[in-house]
């Protein structure tokens, strides 16, 4: 052992010491980062503890987006002054820490001359403040090129390759903490993303399944701006192209006093119909309009004067997407969305999600307004099926009535049920038709139509009833040749009016049995067979062959006398076999409900037939339903 | 609210020849298709005598009818017989009031009336 042997020892223990130190600061520097899930956390750690280990007088810790030819700073410690300017650095070959970053290799400068030698155009700043040496190192994984750390130091500093190791120790420790916090961001943003992809689709699915309630198409658009603000926005407005205007049809948010305010906003200042820009334009143009700030400027272009702008402000608009709602090429209204208090912000990836939305809308007003014209057509037609009056028939009450079913429960209605008084002037009697065609839709239209026209043809002839039928049968036979299925039920009468009542001759071809009401008629015939108001009413049963299917039919007809004050009613099936919570409401209740109301006009009787099953169905018809009541006048 | 929906069920049963399509349930214009497809799936294996047994039907619409005109209507075209069981409730008394009753080949015209049919 030499004399020099304690310095040596003391020296060696001294590193041992540094060494130990430094062992020991890279098990808490490790064990820091392992708990930091941010960049902006690791950035920190970095910036501090690590510079503390290595006794670096400042540090910045940069993050690099993936490729992008900026890094952005996560965190510095101990530069003097305003560091903000170096928030942001761009990459560019010639400087420390971009040439760290670019090349993956660290950059060492151990001391001013260095700086001034290697770098002179940075050399200024890289020395200011008393700095002299740095160290620049890319933080990296694999490929994966993650930004720098930069130590700087107030002393010049020899980075001998014990200290160099160390050093890129500490950044491969940061540059992994950093990789994990990026991939552990990456799957929560992709968590997120999908989640709120999820509940978009719910959202989605929840519109649509609203779109086809039924209610009317502006109760719709209203539950969906409802529906809008309890998730995606802080307000929603729908406004639908009509005409040359465009009109606000529904305006949500979940605190009605906010709904309050704007309508009261736009009582005091009326909307010009004319202005430009927003949902107005939108409607019209079908380009959607994306506001990811809504500026004031813009605030101060729709404001009329100062307490309006004022009024404007106050609702708080922060951000807003307004999208056409289109359907086959054309903008049939615009959709708002705005985000306000809650911060939130509308971008342009937003378009697709809104635009769906939109989209559904859309989709269900053509389709209403497709089927309202549709109805209109129905509606026409069948109009045209019916007599628009009854002819006056001395001594007799004649009331016919027709209801088409439930719109919503049938699809687009027409033809089936007939009913017709029609003269046989030069006989001076007239003939009553009560029809009912199977099925519905064009085809039993114009056999409907093809009925009433053939009957008028036939009385004019002065033909019987069971003739006339048979002509209706062989009319119906040619029609529709060898399709011989699509048959029709008729009860068809003649009826001659005398000082003393009506003598009625029918034949029922198929058609459901008619009754005849004789008021204060004695108790007697089927009062036996349990039929309660069966006392008042007489069942006319009379076989019959249906129509337009059988080439020889059996059609006996029957002679029926009223007397005054006495009522025939003549119906289709729509009555009896009518279908409601208590079952079907059948001959039986018929009989009930028709002698129920005795002592009625032949219209109060009717309506009072119709309301009946009408109630019976809660409002909702399944069927078309027919009703002609003929009445001696008392 | 809405009133039920009717429902009805179509069992298919072949013997000798012979396919009988039994309709259970309502048969109108909400159920017509499923019969429909019953009817043509039957017929398209041009069976010698197919058999609608209406007798499990509850109610039966104009619809109903129509597709066993339109069954014995395709029946008679391909030279073979449709047969239908009325039973002697609803169905019987709708086809009688049609006048249909003596115009069908009706296998259960002459049955004793009783639960059992």
């Amino acid at each position: 052992m030499t004399a020099d042997t304690p310095e040596l020892l003391t020296v060696a223990a001294s590193v041992l010491d540094a060494t130990t130190a430094r062992a020991a600061g890279l098990q808490q520097l490790t064990e820091q980062l392992s708990r930091a899930l941010t960049p902006s956390d690791i950035g920190r750690l970095t910036a501090t503890t690590a510079a503390a280990l290595i006794g670096a007088d400042a540090c910045a810790a940069y993050g690099r987006r993936d490729g992008a030819d900026v890094v952005e700073s996560l965190h510095t410690h101990g530069w003097p002054g305003d560091v903000a300017p170096f928030a942001r650095i761009p990459l560019h070959r010639g400087r420390p820490m971009s040439d760290a970053v670019l090349t993956g290799e660290p950059v060492w400068l151990e001391d001013a001359e260095q700086w001034r030698t290697r770098y002179p155009e940075m050399a200024h700043l890289g020395v200011s403040h008393g700095h002299e040496a740095c160290a620049c190192l890319p933080l990296r994984v694999e490929e994966r090129d993650l930004g720098a750390v930069v130590f700087s130091f107030f002393r010049p500093r020899a980075f001998d390759p014990a200290e160099r190791e160390f050093l890129a120790t500490v950044a491969s420790l940061c540059a992994q903490a950093l990789d994990r916090a990026r991939l552990y961001a990456a799957e929560r943003d992709a968590r997120a993303t999908a989640e709120r992809e999820r509940d978009r689709m719910a959202f989605l699915a929840q519109a649509s399944r609203l779109m086809e309630a039924p209610l009317s198409v502006e109760e719709r658009l209203r539950q969906l701006a409802d529906l809008a603000v309890t998730g995606i926005a802080d307000w929603s407005a729908v406004h639908l192209v009509r005409g040359a205007r465009v009109e606000q049809v529904a305006v949500a948010h979940l605190d009605p006093e906010k709904i309050e305010f704007v309508d009261r906003l736009e009582r005091r200042y009326p909307r010009d119909p004319e202005a430009r820009g927003g949902a107005v334009e939108v409607a019209r143009t079908g380009i959607p309009v994306v506001l990811p700030e809504v500026p004031d400027e813009l605030l101060a272009a729709s404001a009329v004067d100062a307490t309006h702008l004022e009024l404007i402000r106050a609702l708080g608009m922060r951000s807003a997407i307004v999208v056409p709602l289109l359907v086959r090429g054309r903008s049939l209204g615009a959709l708002t969305l705005v985000h306000a208090e809650s911060g939130r912000r509308f971008g342009e990836e937003d378009l697709t999600f809104v635009g769906q939305l939109a989209a559904t809308a859309a989709l269900a007003l053509d389709n209403a307004a497709l089927y309202e014209q549709q109805r209109l057509v129905a509606r026409t037609l069948q109009t045209a099926l019916l007599p628009s009056e009854l002819p006056d028939v001395p001594g007799v009450e004649c009331a016919g009535r027709y209801l088409p079913p439930d719109p919503d429960l049938t699809d687009v209605y027409v033809g089936g049920d007939l009913y017709d008084v029609h003269p046989d002037e030069e006989r001076g009697r007239w003939a009553l038709t009560v029809a009912d065609v199977c099925g519905k839709g064009p085809q039993a239209a114009a056999l409907t139509s093809l009925i009433r026209h053939t009957v008028h043809a036939e009385v004019r002839h002065g033909l019987r009833p069971a003739e006339v039928l048979r002509r209706v049968n062989a009319a119906m036979l040619r029609h529709h040749g060898e399709a011989r299925a699509r048959f029709a039920t008729m009860a068809h009468a003649v009826m001659t009016p005398d000082p003393d009542g009506v003598s009625v001759t029918l034949v029922n071809g198929g058609h459901p049995p008619g009754l005849v009401l004789r008021p204060g008629a004695p108790r007697s015939g089927r009062a036996g067979g349990g039929t309660p108001p069966g006392d008042r009413v007489e069942w006319i049963d009379l076989p019959g062959t249906l129509v337009g299917v059988f080439a020889d039919v059996d059609l006996p007809e029957i002679d029926i006398r009223l007397d005054p004050g006495d009522t025939l009613v003549l119906y289709t099936d729509g009555v009896t076999e009518a279908r409601g919570p208590a079952g079907f409401f059948g001959p039986e209740r018929l009989a009930a409900v028709v002698a129920g109301l005795a002592g009625r006009s032949a219209d109060g009787l009717a309506d009072g037939v119709l309301a009946a099953v009408s109630d019976f169905q809660r409002g909702r018809l399944r069927d078309d339903v027919a009703v002609l009541v003929v009445r001696a006048q008392p | 609210m809405t009133e039920p929906r009717a429902v009805l069920e179509v069992d298919r049963m072949s013997h000798e020849g012979q396919v009988v399509l039994a309709l259970r349930g309502e048969l109108d214009n909400d159920t017509l298709g499923v019969a429909q497809d019953q009817v043509a799936a039957a017929e398209a294996d041009a069976p010698p005598v197919l058999v609608l047994d209406l007798t499990g039907l509850e109610y039966v619409g104009s619809c109903g009818v129509r597709l066993v005109l339109l069954a014995q209507h395709g029946a008679t075209a391909a030279n073979r017989r449709l047969a239908v069981r009325l039973g002697h409730g609803q169905t019987r008394r709708m086809f009688d009031i049609l006048g249909l009753t003596t115009r069908l080949e009706v296998l259960d015209r002459d049955d004793p009336e009783g639960p059992a049919t």
